[in-house]
């Protein structure tokens, strides 16, 4: 355990010794963390250094070779197979590739995960525009389609969707890679805003140049290892 | 949001996905239509002459010789007791009189020659169902051969027995034909459908992501399938119905040779409703699965 978990409430990720191979590659080697509420991680590392697995694993998305992780109390490894929708409704997980959909708008992108939550569709649309605001984006970035955005735009689409279910945690990979530096200062602000509102943000960057929040901690994963 | 409005949103999803490819979608539904079309033509006229075939196809008949001297109100019994027996749709008597009286005309011998004695027997002639086995007459016969004042028995079955094969091999080549259209529909859905829902990998890890339950992933998928079969189903009837029309003439014509009125009679109303409700189920499943295949595919990948 770390000093960051907060004494009253238990916390909201638990890595406990998880290693994570493929095949004869280890990835992750006795992995051992915890987060704990309204934080915001940056997990940082050079490439291979396993920070995509990690996100990947929160998201229950792989299994770890061994070791445990528990995420909002449950506990991954023993969690049903019909529970794992539930537990993916609680987060909010953007992946390198943004995953627009081209077919549709940018708020039917947006109010998607709000339908399958289970909400009506036009409460989903009453929500995605709301997310959209929150985000900076207007109605017009709403009614267009994702290949008419920006790439800064498209980041901040990704994060309304991620957000339109109102997640606790928010997995977020690598969202300033492709954007320059005003556009990624930006994305890192909105990520604080959520941040203090209570959302817990585990981000995973190689380290780029951009000012993080005052109150960041820092995972950094060398060699399959925590080394700060 | 109710189960109601959960399908309502799938239900919109399929049309979505259907409006995405209107070409595929009409070309599949051609194809359905036109694969089901040849048996369910078969059927249709099977359906419309069977009750017609029904009226002129006799069936069986076991002739009964009467032992010379047996009084005619025991072969009156005989012919009572052969009404009762099961199977048996008709019963007359031959009298050996009459028969005699048409033998002499017939071969001249009424006109100047001497009368001779009367050798002929009395005859019970038996007709039974066309719905009756073999096996059964030839069951009954062996029985009517023991009863007092029965001479001999002649049964002339194998025609019968060679019509009913012929009817049950027709039977079998229409049910194998069905049989394999319809897996041949399903298998061509369900390639069709994972091509569809592999094209939309994304979609679908969008929608895992965001803790879709698989039910919700594939139902759209499922309600496209069936309504490309349902939709095939009707336009297989439309084909069959209008292939009934055009052979009517020529199936009148020949019915008109046995001297029946021949019209093609469609079958009730609750029967093609039933057959369209069939193939959108068997849609609904096959898509269904191809789905489920596919998104559990896109979960391994991952």
């Amino acid at each position: 355990m770390d000093v960051y978990s907060t004494p009253d409430l238990p916390p909201l990720i638990t890595f406990d010794r998880v290693d994570k191979r493929y095949g004869s590659r280890s990835v992750l080697s006795q992995l051992s963390f915890s987060v704990a509420r309204s934080q915001f991680v940056l997990l940082t590392g050079p490439s291979g250094a396993g920070k995509s697995t990690v996100l990947r694993l929160v998201a229950a998305l792989e299994q770890p070779s061994s070791g445990s992780i528990t995420v909002a109390g449950e506990a991954l490894g023993r969690l049903k197979p019909r529970m794992l929708p539930l537990l993916r409704r609680s987060m909010g997980i953007i992946l390198q590739d943004l995953m627009l959909l081209d077919d549709r708008s940018v708020l039917h992108n947006v109010a998607l995960p709000c339908v399958a939550a289970g909400n009506a569709w036009r409460e989903a649309l009453a929500r995605a525009a709301t997310a959209l605001q929150r985000v900076g984006l207007d109605e017009v970035a709403g009614r267009a389609y994702p290949r008419e955005l920006s790439g800064g735009e498209q980041q901040r689409a990704a994060l309304a969707r991620a957000l339109v279910n109102h997640p606790a945690l928010l997995l977020v990979d690598e969202p300033t890679a492709h954007l320059d530096p005003i556009a990624a200062a930006q994305v890192v602000h909105l990520l604080e805003q959520f941040v203090v509102a209570g959302v817990t943000v585990v981000m995973a960057s190689h380290g780029e140049s951009v000012a993080m929040p005052a109150r960041t901690r820092v995972i950094a994963l060398e060699a399959a290892q925590v080394v700060a | 949001m109710s189960a109601v409005t959960t399908r309502w949103f799938a239900l919109k999803r399929a049309a979505a996905l259907i409006g995405g490819q209107p070409g595929g979608f009409l070309l599949n539904v051609t194809l359905v239509g036109m694969a089901l079309a040849v048996p369910l033509f078969l059927a249709i006229i099977a359906y419309t002459v069977a009750p017609w075939t029904n009226r002129i196809q006799a069936g069986p008949e076991l002739n009964v010789f009467v032992a010379l001297g047996t009084s005619s109100n025991d072969v009156e019994q005989m012919r009572l007791k052969l009404a009762t027996v099961e199977g048996v749709v008709d019963v007359r008597v031959i009298a050996r009189d009459q028969a005699f009286a048409e033998l002499s005309r017939r071969s001249g011998l009424a006109s100047g020659a001497t009368p001779r004695a009367n050798p002929l027997p009395d005859v019970v002639v038996a007709r039974f169902a066309a719905t009756i086995s073999p096996a059964a007459v030839e069951r009954i016969a062996a029985s009517v051969r023991a009863w007092s004042g029965v001479d001999s028995v002649r049964l002339d079955i194998e025609w019968f027995r060679r019509a009913g094969a012929i009817a049950k091999a027709v039977g079998m080549v229409l049910a194998v034909v069905g049989g394999l259209t319809l897996v041949l529909i399903a298998l061509v859905l369900v390639a069709a459908v994972r091509v569809q829902a592999e094209s939309r990998r994304e979609e679908t890890a969008v929608l895992q992501l965001a803790g879709a339950r698989t039910s919700f992933i594939v139902r759209p998928y499922a309600y496209a399938g069936a309504m490309t079969l349902g939709l095939g189903a009707a336009l297989a009837l439309a084909i069959a119905a209008g292939g009934t029309m055009i052979v009517e003439r020529r199936v009148a014509a020949l019915a008109a040779t046995f001297g029946q009125d021949f019209r093609v009679a469609m079958p009730p109303a609750w029967l093609p409703a039933a057959i369209v409700l069939s193939a959108a189920t068997l849609g609904l499943a096959a898509a269904a699965i191809a789905a489920r295949a596919a998104v559990a595919g896109a979960r391994d990948s991952k």
